[in-house]
């Protein structure tokens, strides 16, 4: 039997992260961003860029100081064995549940679009199976993945700019609603960048690390760009009154560009997406798979297909869009400050001890 | 053991998901709406009234069309009603154009606006007009040269911005836009019997979600002037009162406005036309760019005076903003200032400045 | 060991137990200096007689000296008699059978324990024609044949490089079939020179091997995935450039094929013309080739799901036409498509092997049949047939026949999961179709290269074709490197 192999190039290092990053939330992160900070929803998202930069940037830190040691090992270092399990117990916690809440997102996106036929226990079946196919062969396989969709549908991107003309640009002035209002709305933009925690898991896989540091910095600023170009482009076109009312705001976007031959261009759009998204479940799958084995000491492959009942059932309890954002709204809040405690706490702590390794 | 185990997993997963049968029917299972309407009687137990215009195949390229009538308190239980009498199941998302009849526009509109927002299969695309009298009157109409009457009110839509500078594609996201956004009102085309033919006679002014005036077409002619962009109509300047004197243009127009506060809103609106010279008998002879700026300026004093009046009778008479401006007030204040509302409007003091460029003199020059 | 006796008889007797005793094993006896006994044993048919009898039984009968007193009489006849070009001296019977049955000449000389063979094999053979299969617009036009040799000189002719290097192999314990493993020294890459010759080196053991596709099944790694791992072509131009690029080229007697390892995917959508034409031309070519395998697999599923699911996607123009078309017909769309489908599969394979005046006739009657009389007597929908029909003819596209029939296999599948899922099926299958696709390997190259790992280099002859003077290398994935970790 083939190895699993892990070994990823520094190129696809970054595309996992934004393909970790960039999958249904940023569907409806205009519609998230504008119930608060209102038409400057997209200034909100930009300051809130600075989360990925200081994960990347810590996630660079580990690497200077340790090289390419594995994660499980560098917190068995810093904080001893069952610290160690600890963290990991957090992050397998936290994945999972970012991992369901995708395939729960994504799910009632394509129930309420291109597959209100299906039952929605199937499509849930489908997309689990389809992520941990992907995942069950190595992060080498998800990052060629990652790179390949990447480059293949970034023009996906642009495609609200086939809406642009419906624009106005007295929708976006003035550019600041109000200085309490962006900064009130920066912790909601922390979800939309959740999953960058990637990092400090593939990132002692990176075969050349040419400039690592670049490399953090590269993958935060795509994923930054392309959030705040899209939740600009929305409430450009849209305004931040329709925008802040209808859920799914990029997929209607879509649906007022106006394509011949197909009536309904969100069923296209739809069905490019799902690469992206499908790629983002996948990366999550696939921390959530190299988690469980370092807490159970079971092979990877092993543990890919266990954890997968674990994300059906999270996944099926998350189902009612309105539960599912009750859920996010009471648990990130909590998750997002841990994680990044933890991570500046440990780069502290590697810098201390990286130091006197010196 | 994996080995043998496998086959009967698949088996028994190939069954689950085939057992699943979805309520799916084929195309030919499927009744098309074209056109969904909006009507409100009153006096009557169950008075809203949902025509939709549906599209029946005969087969053999003919194709019939049929009025459905729904009839119950609210716009979704009217399916509850229409669906004892169908024989298909409904397909949504292919509507081409809402009809809403005047009495329901009058009655208000907050059901549908909410609607459209929530239900995610409708067609952003569809054309939204109001109509003169009941809508099942104009779906039952006889189409000229569309086969269903739905089809032919969307072709006068669509094209209505090739003259009387009627703003492009208004459409539901159109209607949405101008219902939510700060500082825009619904502005709709209104749609008239006009001998068994629809005709666009002029424009609805909503306020909030109920209609509140109807501006004759004369008078929307310059209204649409202030409130399109990049639209289209024909201007004249008859001299000594001669129909067979006159200079006439083909103009597109392009809209700037400022705003500003001394004690009160001052907006400052700046049209420039865009003018292709489609008649000139006064001077009857090839042109040359003298007598182009001075046809220019004939034409500018022409509608600066027709748009004063206009905004002044609008200030006085209508008394809300049915120029869509008031947005860029929101864009400089702010979408809470108080400055917004149409007393602000009334008071407001509205400078329009007009330029008129001639870039065509056509074949006739010198 | 089977080793020579000095007893001439005992000889005949041993090579009698390996070669069966008919008319055509010729043993013809003769004498040496008038005492000396001595045979020449061949098979008539797959040897030149004329050699025989002039370079070998005209001199060695005529021989006047006493070569049972020499020390070395092999040698001395060798060096003095036989004018045979390619001779060789064996002790023992070993490979016996497959050196006579190659066309060689044994001569067996009483009280010596050794035994000459000569080359003298005249084995019939086509000759060199242009192929039917591949044709080529621009190239050399001649292609392989069935003989080992023949092919062989080919290449030599066409690549005349220091670096060629040509290695003998004899594939299958029973038929003994010679191949030859043919690579540019220097260019391959070391690592999958070794993969194909250690797992070259296992098909000894199997029992027969006849053609290249034999090969192709037993060396690849993933014989179950969809798609071929490794090219098979008739031509040698285009074998010269794929050795030229760090390929292998593997070639069997009997074959008129070459087995060209590693392949990727990508070449398989790639002509040989294409780097003859001009530049613009073949990018285009190549976009529609491209274009053409994506609508063999996604037309037919989407034209599924939008009858059956997601009709609110046709606009209203499009469905007038199509719902009147569908008024009437008895199957469900997913039975009817299937049928159209599977209907044309049964034409194409049908006339794939008739003589060409039945297979025309066979086309048209079956195009009659399927085309109109289906559509009159109201089975199928006339739409349904010029989706399936666009599908066909896009199958036709693609330049390797492999390639085409993994590609119209898997729309099979692809509608299948149209009908269960709808839309979400053939993003699924689509999906795992690239996942599939990036997983697989070919020899340790990776198949889905240059797209998946991206190779930015690689790019410029993957979809579009840049100037030959950027192409005239060896591709970078063909470069492995040696992950250290």
């Amino acid at each position: 039997m083939k190895k699993t192999n892990h070994i990823i190039t520094q190129n696809q290092y970054i595309f996992l992260l934004v393909s970790a990053v960039i999958g249904i939330g940023i569907i409806s992160a205009p519609n998230s961003l504008c119930q608060t900070a209102e038409q400057s929803g997209w200034i909100a998202i930009m300051l809130g860029g600075i989360y990925p930069l200081v994960i990347s940037y810590c996630a660079y830190l580990n690497y200077k100081y340790f090289g390419n040691m594995y994660f499980f090992e560098l917190n068995k270092k810093l904080y001893g064995k069952i610290g160690a399990y600890l963290v990991f117990f957090f992050f397998f916690c936290t994945i999972l549940f970012y991992e369901a809440s995708i395939i729960a997102g994504f799910t009632n996106l394509l129930n309420s679009s291109i597959s209100s036929f299906l039952p929605v226990y199937l499509i849930i079946f489908i997309l689990t199976f389809v992520t941990v196919f992907t995942a069950y062969f190595g992060l080498q396989t998800v990052g060629r993945l990652a790179e390949i969709i990447f480059y293949s549908s970034s023009i996906l991107f642009l495609f609200p700019l086939l809406t642009f003309s419906k624009g106005n640009i007295v929708n976006i002035l003035p550019v600041i609603s109000s200085y309490h209002k962006i900064i009130e709305s920066i912790p909601s933009s922390f979800y939309a960048y959740a999953d960058i925690e990637l990092a400090f898991f593939i990132m002692p896989f990176v075969l050349q690390k040419n400039d690592f540091k670049k490399a953090g910095i590269k993958a935060s600023t795509i994923i930054i760009v392309i959030y705040t170009f899209l939740v600009f482009t929305s409430i450009y076109i849209l305004g931040y009154e329709v925008a802040s009312k209808i859920y799914f705001t990029l997929i209607y976007l879509m649906e007022v560009a106006e394509i011949p031959i197909i009536t309904d261009f969100k069923a296209i759009f739809i069905f490019l997406w799902s690469g992206v998204v499908f790629k983002a479940i996948a990366c999550n799958h696939f921390v959530v798979s190299y988690t469980f084995s370092k807490l159970t000491k079971l092979t990877y492959k092993k543990s890919c297909l266990i954890v997968s009942p674990f994300i059906l059932g999270v996944a099926i309890a998350m189902i009612p869009a309105h539960g599912r954002t009750q859920i996010l709204d009471k648990i990130v809040p909590y998750i997002v400050p841990i994680t990044i405690l933890y991570s500046i706490i440990t780069a502290i702590m590697v810098l201390i001890k990286g130091r006197r390794k010196l | 053991m994996k080995r043998k185990l496998l086959p009967f997993i698949v088996l028994l997963l190939l069954t689950l998901m085939l057992n699943s049968c979805y309520s799916m029917e084929p195309l030919e299972n499927l009744s098309v709406m074209i056109g969904i309407g909006y009507d409100y009687e009153e006096n009557k137990d169950k008075r809203i009234s949902d025509p939709i215009e549906l599209i029946v195949f005969k087969g053999d390229r003919e194709i019939k069309r049929f009025v459905s009538q729904g009839k119950a308190e609210t716009i979704y239980n009217t399916v509850n009603d229409r669906q004892t009498i169908m024989s298909k199941k409904f397909l949504v998302g292919t509507e081409k154009v809402y009809l809403i009849s005047k009495r329901r526009a009058e009655y208000g509109i907050e059901d549908l606006l909410d609607v459209l927002i929530r239900d995610n299969n409708r067609s952003e695309l569809a054309y939204v007009t109001v109509t003169d009298g009941p809508v099942d009157e104009f779906f039952s109409l006889e189409p000229i040269d569309y086969n269903t009457s739905s089809e032919a009110i969307e072709g006068i839509l669509k094209f209505c911005s090739l003259a009387n500078f009627f703003p492009k594609d208004v459409n539901i996201f159109e209607l949405l836009s101008m219902y939510n956004q700060t500082g825009r009102r619904i502005i709709l085309p209104f749609i008239k019997n006009d001998n068994g033919i629809p005709k666009i006679s002029g424009i609805c002014v909503f306020d909030k979600a109920k209609l509140k005036y109807i501006i004759p077409l004369d008078e929307a002619f310059y209204i649409n002037m202030l409130r399109s962009r990049k639209s289209n109509g024909y201007i004249s300047v008859l001299k000594e009162n001669n129909n067979k004197l006159c200079y006439t243009v083909k103009a597109t127009n392009f809209v700037d406005v400022n705003v500003d506060y001394e004690d009160k809103l001052i907006y400052n609106i700046n049209v420039t036309l865009k003018c292709v010279l489609k008649a000139d008998s006064i001077n009857n002879k090839p042109l040359s760019a003298k007598e182009a700026k001075e046809i220019e300026k004939a034409l500018e004093e022409k509608v600066k005076a027709e748009l004063t009046k206009t905004i002044d009778d609008v200030q006085n008479k209508y008394k809300v903003d049915c120029f869509d401006i008031t947005k860029y007030a929101a864009a400089k204040f702010g979408k809470h200032s108080p400055l917004l509302s149409d007393e602000e409007f009334q008071r407001a003091k509205i400078n329009v400045d007009v330029k008129v460029k001639i870039v065509d003199l056509g074949r006739s020059i010198k | 060991m089977d080793s020579l006796s000095k007893n001439i008889y005992h000889n005949l007797e041993k090579i009698l137990t390996h070669i069966p005793n008919t008319s055509t094993l010729i043993k013809r006896e003769f004498l040496i200096n008038k005492k000396t006994k001595a045979m020449i044993i061949y098979i008539s048919g797959l040897t030149n007689r004329q050699d025989i009898e002039r370079h070998i039984l005209t001199p060695l009968i005529s021989i006047t000296e006493d070569i049972e007193t020499l020390p070395n009489p092999i040698e001395h006849i060798i060096q003095n008699y036989i004018s045979i070009p390619e001779v060789k001296t064996i002790d023992n019977f070993d490979n016996i059978t497959m050196e006579i049955y190659r066309g060689k000449s044994l001569i067996i000389i009483d009280k010596i324990n050794k035994a000459i063979l000569c080359e003298t094999s005249n084995v019939p053979h086509r000759s060199i024609q242009e192929s039917n299969v591949e044709k080529t617009l621009r190239g050399g036009r001649e292609c392989f044949v069935e003989n080992l040799e023949i092919n062989l000189a080919l290449l030599q002719n066409k690549i005349k490089s220091t670096k060629l290097r040509i290695e003998n192999y004899v594939l299958g314990s029973e038929n003994k079939a010679d191949a030859a493993l043919i690579y540019m020294d220097g260019i391959i890459d070391p690592i999958i020179l070794n993969n194909i010759k250690v797992k070259l080196a296992k098909l000894k053991d199997i029992p027969y091997v006849l053609c290249t596709g034999y090969i192709e099944q037993l060396i690849e790694d993933a014989p179950l995935c969809f798609f071929p791992h490794a090219k098979n072509t008739e031509k040698p131009d285009k074998v010269v450039s794929d050795l030229l690029q760090g390929k292998a080229a593997i070639l069997i007697s009997g074959a008129p094929y070459a087995l060209i390892v590693p392949a990727l995917f990508i070449e398989f959508f790639q002509g040989f013309e294409d780097y003859s034409q001009r530049i613009l031309t073949s990018t285009f070519v190549r976009l529609t080739r491209i274009l053409s395998a994506l609508v063999v697999l996604v037309a037919t599923p989407m034209y599924l799901t939008v009858l059956n699911y997601n009709s609110e996607l046709i606009p209203v123009k499009l469905m007038k036409i199509i719902y009147d078309s569908r008024l009437g017909i008895p199957f469900p769309p997913f039975i009817e498509i299937l049928i159209m489908e599977l209907s044309v599969e049964l034409l194409r394979e049908g006339g794939l092997r008739l003589p060409t005046p039945i297979g025309q006739t066979l086309g048209i009657v079956g195009g009659i049949v399927i085309g109109d009389a289906a559509v009159r007597a109201g089975l199928v929908s006339p739409t349904t047939l010029v989706v399936v029909a666009t599908t066909v003819i896009a199958s036709f596209l693609i330049p390797n026949y492999e390639m085409a029939l993994s590609i119209r296999f898997i729309r099979f599948p692809m509608l299948i999961l149209a009908q269960l899922f709808g839309f979400l099926g053939v993003i699924v299958g689509f999906y795992l179709l690239i996942v599939i696709l990036i997983n697989s390997e070919s020899f340790g190259v990776p198949y889905f290269a240059p797209f998946a790992p991206l190779k930015i280099p690689d790019m410029k002859d993957a979809i579009i074709r840049f100037p030959l003077k950027d192409l005239q290398r060896k591709p970078d994935i063909l470069t492995i490197k040696k992950g250290k970790k």
